[in-house]
């Protein structure tokens, strides 16, 4: 797990109080269901197994993560200003996200191979969609793989999963942005 | 690394914590923005008091105390609001992701982290939307990051 990330210490403890919380979502529920479970043991032991489901599902990622690559360099031959400015962001993190998932497959399936075999899935790039992509397809296609990679996360254990999680908010982030520029 | 559940408690008291600071900061900026953003702050204020409220009822009903707002926020101060709202949603971010991967790297966790961690994902996604919208509305260079709650690798 990474460090510690909100920059507290120690935070103080209230006094006993019924202080009145109001209760939305699904959080309370969800505790009260589970019950105490804070007081449960765990056994240490490694968190990233190599296991079929694991490289299945980063393998799938990384496939998604080539497909809007695709997609993105389609839009761009017909793309000007804002939006030009836009998808080459979302190339970039794209590109970012690819590289991050080849480390993760390659981890999972050679975990002690050195990290300069690592890249199972960079030389099988996606064909370009046919035909002229419009910027509202990609804001689409953006909405949906953070969905999926949000799913994919779900199924995941360990780093893998903190890793799919937070590709799963860029992609929205992803359609935010194509929103802002008018599409 | 596997996570204890020491561990994914804390990280969860930090996630609350960083709901608490960003209710107290979107107060501190409301009023000094103008009126759409106001109201747009108005909102996401509203937004994380409530996700605040639930995370501290769901904390206690799991069988610990959650931990309390600090009365006072001082490194908020001085910090333009324009600036800081953003920086807001993203300590939200990281906290929320940070909590996902508690969760996420437990050995045989019980059957009530699957929904909390649906539920750290929406909240970190729901940040790094935030974030981003307010990035949009300054016209930063990059509204966007590569890996929302990751600061390590924030553009």
């Amino acid at each position: 797990m990474n460090e510690r990330p909100f920059p507290h210490g120690p935070l103080p403890q209230p006094p006993p109080s019924r202080r009145g919380f109001i209760v939305v979502g699904a959080l309370a529920a969800v505790a009260a269901g589970g019950g105490v479970w804070f007081a449960a043991s765990t056994e240490s032991g490694d968190d990233h197994s190599a296991s079929p489901t694991v490289s299945q599902a980063l393998r799938a990622a990384a496939q998604a993560e080539r497909d809007l690559l695709a997609t993105v360099a389609a839009a761009l031959k017909h793309a000007h200003g804002a939006h030009r400015a836009a998808l080459q962001t979302l190339r970039a993190d794209h590109t970012a996200h690819l590289r991050a998932i080849d480390a993760a497959v390659a981890d999972a399936l050679y975990p002690t191979a050195p990290s300069s075999t690592a890249s199972p899935s960079a030389q099988h790039a996606s064909p370009p969609p046919s035909g002229k992509v419009r910027i509202a397809e990609v804001r689409a296609g953006e909405q949906k793989a953070a969905s999926a990679a949000a799913a994919r996360a779900a199924a995941l254990t360990g780093r893998d999963a903190a890793l799919l999680a937070s590709i799963a908010a860029c992609e929205a982030t992803h359609a935010e942005l194509l929103s802002g520029v008018g599409a | 690394m596997n996570s204890t559940p020491q561990a994914v408690r804390a990280a969860w008291q930090d996630a609350l914590a960083a709901e608490q600071q960003a209710a107290f900061g979107y107060a501190l900026v409301g009023p000094h923005l103008p009126g759409d953003r106001q109201d747009l702050a108005r909102s996401y204020q509203a937004l994380h008091e409530q996700l605040r409220d639930s995370t501290a009822a769901a904390i206690e009903a799991a069988g610990a105390r959650p931990v309390a707002a600090l009365g006072d926020y001082p490194a908020l101060y001085g910090i333009a609001p324009l600036i800081l709202a953003p920086q807001l949603e993203d300590d939200c971010a990281a906290a929320w992701r940070y909590f996902y991967s508690a969760l996420a790297t437990a050995q045989r966790p019980p059957p009530a982290f699957a929904p909390l961690r649906r539920s750290a994902q929406r909240a970190l996604t729901a940040s790094a939307l935030r974030a981003t919208r307010w990035r949009l509305l300054t016209g930063a260079r990059h509204a966007v990051v590569a890996f929302p709650g990751t600061p390590t690798t924030q553009k």
